[in-house]
C-alpha cells in the first residue's frame, strides 16, 4: 500500500516525506518525477495534467517542487485578468523583483519572451524551471496565441523550462485550429471507495476512537459515494456531520455490531438531509433544519396582491407560456375551428414549461387582461402602474433597453405552483387556458 | 595508457544510465541539432544555395519553407544557417532577423523588433523610438540605400508565416517583399509555415512580390526507415560515451528490441497515424522516463506501457470518474441528444428526462411486463455503475437506454416501484437490461443488495443462477 517515491536525482528522505503527504497518489508522483528526471537533465517542453475535481492535481505537483527545492512558478488563470500579471508572476518568481519591473506597461507575449531570453543567461539554470498553470482551460479564452507558446516555450527562450498545465478538461478541446505542439498527457484518476475511505480517515477526531470512525466514514461514503465523488465535497460532509453525532456515545465500550446500527441510526435522518445540500455549503449547522421549497407558495407566501394584479399576474403567465398563435382559440368568444395540423413539429414535443418563459410585448399583456378579468375594466394609470409594481416586486422581468419605452417587453417570472395558487384564490381555471395541458 | 586504463573501468549503473538520461534527454526534448537531417537532402541543397545568394553574392530572395507540423522546418533551417554561418566571411557579415508569428501579432511589434535586432540608430537599449510611420520610414530607407556589393546581407526569417498574413492590410509582408524585390541591399525572406495554402492567403500585390519558390517537407519515410530512426535516435555514441561496455550492451539490446514482433506491431500503429519526428520523439521520452537502475535497459513491455499512455481515450478515463448520479444525468442527455437531433436543450428537460421516462419513449414496458417477485432475468450490461444502498427508495430513477454504441456508457434502468398486484408495499427491484452482454468492455456492474427487501434477494438469487459463469460479469452482495 505504502509504495514509495524513488529517485536518483533527489534526496531519498526528502522523498520519503513527500511520499507520506500524498496518500494513494504515489504512482502518479513517481509518473512526474521520472518525467521531470534529475534536476540538471532536460525536459519534456510541456506536460498535460487532466483529471476531476480534488483529484490532487495541484496537491501533487506544488509537494514536489516545494519540498524538493526546485526552482517554480505557479499561475492560477482565474487569478489573471489579464497576461501581463500571468508574465509578472512568472518572472518575479524565477529570476527575482527586478526582472519583473522591466515588463512595460501591458506587455505583450513579445515583451516576456524577450526579456526572459535576457535574462536566462544572466542566472544560469543548472536546475529545471517549472511553470505551473492551474485551471489552464481558461487560456483559451484568451489571447489564441498564448496556449501556442507556452506549450514550446522551452524552444522559444532557448532555457531548461517546464511548462506544467493542469485542468479538469481532456487536451482534444485546448487543441487550436492549425495544430500546436503536443505535451505529454498524464491523467489523474479519480479515487476509489477505499482510497476515499484512507484518506477521510486521515482526519480523525481525537475524541473518536478509530473503529468507531471508521465505521461512521464508512457509512457515510456508502450513502453519499454515488452521488458525489468529490473529496472536498466529502470531507466538508464529515466535518458538518460530525457536529450533528453526539460525541463519545459508547465510544469507551467495545465496538459490536449493535454499535454500528446505533451509529446508522443516530445519524440516518442527519444524512438524509444532507442528502439534499451535497454539492451546496451550509456555512452553519442549524441550517440544517431549513424547510426546502416542498410546498407551492414557499417564498412568495406572504406577498399579497390586489385582485387586479392577481389578473394581470395570470395574464403574463398566459403570455408567456401560450404561443402566441393560439391565443384567439383560448380568448375570443367566437374564434372558429383551429386545424390541428397532423404533422407536430419536433419543437412541439417539448413542452413550453421546459424551455421556460417567453417574452410577450404589453400590448398582448393587455389584450389577454381585458378578456381573462370577467368585469369591465377601464384603462386607467392604476393599471398600467401595477405592472410596474411587478416589476419590481420581480414577479414580472422587463427585458429590452430602458430606452424603449413605447413597446416594453416582458416575462412572466412565477412557477406553475404559485400561479396555480393565485388563480385559486379569485376562482379563475388556469390549467384550461394553458397550452401545454389541452 | 592510463587514458585507456580510465575508459575501461567501468562506472557504477546508477552513473550510466543518469549519463544515457541526459544525452538522450538533450536529444529528445531539447531539439538537439543533428549534424545532417535525415530525408531532406535535396531540401536541404536548395535551401542551402538559395541563403548562400543572398550571403555571398549578394542576391535578394524570398522562399516559403511549407510541411506540416512536426517534420523539421525549423531544424531543417537552423542546420542551413549553423553550416552557412561556419565560413567566417558570412559569419561577419550576415544580419539576421527572427520574427515569430505567435509572437509578433501586430505589425507595430514586428516592427520594433525588427529595428531592436537590427541595432538601427533609434534604439537605446531597449527602448525604440518614435512612431510606427517613422521606425518604417527609417528602415525602408536604411534598407534601400546600400548597394550589392558595400552593404551587409539581411535574412529575416518568419516563423508561423500564415499569422503575419492575418495582419491589417499585411504592412509588414508587403514591405519585406517589396525590399526582397527592388532594394539595393541584398534581403532574404524565408518564411517557415505548417500550412499549405499560404499562398492564398496573401494579398494580391504581396503575392506578385513573393518570388514563389516553395520547398515542401513532407514526411515521406516508409516503414523501415521509420524503424531505422527509432534505432538512431536511441543509439549510443560508442566514441563520446565514457563506459563502452554498457555503451556496447545498450546498443545491442536496443538491436534486439527493434527486431521484437511486438514492438515493431506498435512501432506500426504509431507509423500509421502519424509519420513526423515530434511524436516519435514523445513516444520515446515516454519510453525514457521508465529506464532507471532497476530497469537498465529498454524492454518491450516499456514500449507497450509507453504506448498504451500515449494513446489512451481521455473521454473513457473521464467518464470513468464520474459519480452515479451523474453517469444518469449523461445519459438522459445523451437520449435528448437522439430525440431532438442534436438541437440544444436545458436542465430542465434532462432532469425532466429522469423523473418521468415514460415521456422518453420505448422500452420502458419491458420492466413492467415483471410482475410479482420480481421476475424477468436481472441481465447485467457491460456499461460502469455502481448501484449503492440507495437511502430514499421512493425516488424513481430509471434511466432511458442508450443506443450500444458507446463502450463506456452501459444502459442501467433501476425502477423502484410499488408492487403489481398492489397488496403490500413492497418495493420491487425492476432491472430491465439489455440481454447481450458486449465483450471489450472490460467493466463490471456491481449492485449491491444490502437493505434492500426479500423479494429482491430472490430476484439476487435468480441473477446470480443465470449469470454463473459468464466471463466479465461479476455480482457483488
Amino acid at each position: 500500500m505504502t509504495a514509495s517515491l524513488q529517485h536518483p536525482g533527489y534526496d531519498p528522505e526528502r522523498l520519503l516525506c513527500v511520499a507520506e503527504k500524498m496518500p494513494c497518489r504515489v504512482s502518479q508522483a513517481g509518473t512526474l518525477l521520472s518525467l521531470m528526471g534529475e534536476p540538471a537533465q532536460y525536459s519534456y517542453p510541456s506536460i498535460f495534467l487532466y483529471g476531476h475535481r480534488s483529484t490532487g492535481k495541484s496537491h501533487v505537483i506544488n509537494t514536489l517542487l516545494m519540498d524538493l527545492e526546485l526552482p517554480h512558478a505557479t499561475v492560477s488563470c482565474v487569478e489573471c485578468v489579464s497576461v501581463g500579471l500571468m508574465f509578472e508572476r512568472v518572472l518575479l518568481a524565477l529570476f527575482g523583483p527586478d526582472t519583473s519591473t522591466l515588463l512595460p506597461r501591458s506587455p505583450s507575449l513579445s515583451d516576456f519572451v524577450r526579456i526572459y531570453r535576457q535574462q536566462a543567461p544572466l542566472s544560469p539554470a543548472n536546475q529545471t524551471r517549472y511553470i505551473v498553470i492551474e485551471k489552464a482551460e481558461l487560456l483559451r479564452d484568451m489571447d489564441s496565441n498564448l496556449l501556442p507558446v507556452l506549450v514550446r516555450l522551452q524552444e522559444l527562450v532557448d532555457d531548461n523550462v517546464t511548462v506544467i498545465l493542469l485542468s479538469e478538461i481532456v487536451w482534444d478541446r485546448f487543441r487550436p485550429n492549425t495544430g500546436c505542439f503536443e505535451p505529454l498527457i498524464l491523467y489523474f484518476p479519480d479515487y476509489s471507495k477505499g482510497d476515499l475511505q484512507q484518506i477521510l480517515s486521515q482526519d480523525i477526531h481525537p475524541s473518536y476512537s478509530p473503529e468507531l470512525y471508521s465505521a461512521f466514514i464508512n457509512i457515510l461514503l456508502g450513502v453519499f459515494y454515488s452521488v458525489c465523488r468529490d473529496l472536498r465535497e466529502l470531507r466538508h460532509l464529515v466535518r458538518t456531520q460530525h457536529a450533528q453525532t453526539p460525541a463519545g456515545s459508547g465510544s469507551d465500550t467495545n465496538l459490536k455490531e449493535s454499535d454500528t446500527h446505533k451509529l446508522w441510526r443516530n445519524i440516518e435522518p442527519h444524512l438524509k438531509k444532507a442528502m439534499q445540500t451535497v454539492y451546496l455549503r451550509d456555512v452553519s449547522s442549524e441550517c440544517s433544519d431549513v424547510v426546502f421549497l416542498s410546498s407551492g407558495l414557499s417564498a412568495h407566501a406572504h406577498v399579497e396582491l390586489p385582485y387586479y394584479s392577481k389578473f394581470l399576474l395570470i395574464a403574463a403567465y398566459l403570455a408567456s407560456y401560450n404561443p402566441a398563435r393560439t391565443d384567439r382559440r383560448f380568448f375570443l368568444k367566437h374564434h372558429g375551428k383551429i386545424k390541428k395540423t397532423n404533422f407536430l413539429k419536433k419543437h412541439e414535443k417539448t413542452s413550453n414549461h421546459l424551455l421556460g418563459p417567453k417574452p410577450f410585448p404589453l400590448d398582448r399583456l393587455l389584450a389577454i387582461f381585458y378578456s381573462v378579468v370577467d368585469s369591465r375594466v377601464a384603462p386607467s394609470a392604476s393599471v398600467f402602474s401595477q405592472i410596474s409594481s411587478l416589476v419590481t416586486l420581480q414577479l414580472l422581468t422587463q427585458l429590452g433597453h430602458d430606452d424603449q419605452l413605447d413597446a416594453p417587453k416582458y416575462k412572466c417570472a412565477v412557477a406553475l405552483d404559485f400561479i396555480r395558487a393565485i388563480s385559486r384564490t379569485v376562482n379563475f381555471d388556469i390549467v384550461k387556458y394553458l397550452y401545454d395541458f389541452l | 595508457m592510463s587514458k585507456r586504463k580510465l575508459k575501461d573501468s567501468p562506472m557504477p549503473i546508477g552513473e550510466c544510465i543518469s549519463q544515457v538520461q541526459t544525452l538522450l534527454r538533450e536529444r529528445l526534448c531539447h531539439q538537439q541539432l543533428p549534424q545532417r537531417p535525415e530525408g531532406v537532402d535535396s531540401q536541404h541543397k536548395h535551401l542551402m544555395e538559395l541563403l548562400k545568394r543572398t550571403a555571398v553574392h549578394g542576391e535578394s530572395n524570398s522562399v516559403l519553407i511549407i510541411g506540416p507540423r512536426g517534420t523539421g522546418k525549423t531544424q531543417l533551417l537552423r542546420c542551413v544557417l549553423a553550416e552557412l554561418l561556419a565560413e567566417e566571411d558570412v559569419d561577419k557579415t550576415l544580419l539576421q532577423v527572427h520574427l515569430n508569428g505567435l509572437l509578433q501579432t501586430d505589425d507595430r511589434i514586428a516592427l520594433k523588433e525588427i529595428t531592436r535586432q537590427l541595432s538601427l540608430e533609434n534604439v537605446v537599449g531597449d527602448q525604440v523610438f518614435g512612431s510606427f510611420a517613422e521606425n518604417l520610414a527609417f528602415l525602408l530607407e536604411a534598407l534601400k540605400k546600400g548597394d550589392r556589393s558595400s552593404s551587409r546581407p539581411v535574412l529575416f526569417i518568419l516563423d508561423e508565416f500564415d499569422l503575419f498574413a492575418h495582419h491589417k492590410n499585411q504592412t509588414l509582408l508587403y514591405n519585406l517583399l517589396d525590399v526582397s524585390q527592388s532594394a539595393q541591399t541584398p534581403v532574404a525572406v524565408v518564411g517557415l509555415t505548417c500550412r499549405l495554402d499560404v499562398l492564398e492567403l496573401l494579398e494580391k500585390r504581396v503575392k506578385s512580390r513573393f518570388s514563389h519558390r516553395q520547398i515542401h517537407l513532407l514526411p515521406s519515410l516508409s516503414f523501415s526507415q521509420y524503424l531505422q530512426a527509432v534505432q538512431a535516435q536511441l543509439h549510443l555514441p560508442d566514441t563520446t560515451f565514457p563506459d563502452t561496455t554498457f555503451c556496447y550492451d545498450w546498443n545491442a539490446s536496443l538491436k534486439a528490441l527493434c527486431e521484437d514482433k511486438s514492438v515493431e506491431a506498435v512501432l506500426l500503429r504509431h507509423f500509421n497515424s502519424t509519420k513526423d519526428f515530434r511524436s516519435l520523439h514523445r513516444l520515446l521520452m515516454a519510453i525514457l522516463c521508465r529506464v532507471s537502475v532497476n530497469n537498465p535497459t529498454i524492454k518491450p513491455a516499456d514500449l507497450l506501457d509507453a504506448s498504451r499512455l500515449l494513446s489512451a481515450d481521455a473521454m473513457t478515463n473521464v467518464l470513468h470518474g464520474l459519480s452515479i448520479l451523474e453517469l444518469c444525468l449523461v445519459i438522459a442527455m445523451k437520449h435528448l441528444n437522439d430525440i431532438y437531433d442534436g438541437e440544444p436543450f436545458n436542465l430542465q428537460m434532462v432532469y425532466n428526462g429522469l423523473r418521468a421516462p415514460a415521456a422518453a419513449g420505448g422500452g420502458a414496458s419491458r420492466g413492467r411486463g415483471g410482475g410479482g417477485g420480481g421476475a424477468g432475468p436481472a441481465r447485467v450490461p457491460t456499461g460502469e455503475a455502481h448501484a449503492g444502498p440507495q437511502p430514499d427508495h421512493g425516488g424513481a430513477a430509471e434511466v432511458p437506454p442508450v443506443p450500444h454504441r458507446c463502450q463506456a456508457v452501459g444502459r442501467l434502468r433501476l425502477r423502484l416501484g410499488p408492487e403489481e398486484g398492489g397488496r403490500e408495499e413492497r418495493r420491487v427491484l425492476h432491472l430491465g437490461l439489455p440481454r447481450r452482454v458486449c465483450s471489450g468492455g472490460g467493466l463490471v456492474l456491481c449492485v449491491t443488495v444490502r437493505h434492500l427487501s426479500q423479494s429482491l434477494r430472490q430476484l439476487y438469487q435468480h441473477a446470480e443462477r443465470f449469470y454463473q459463469g459468464k466471463p466479465g460479469v461479476k455480482l457483488v452482495r
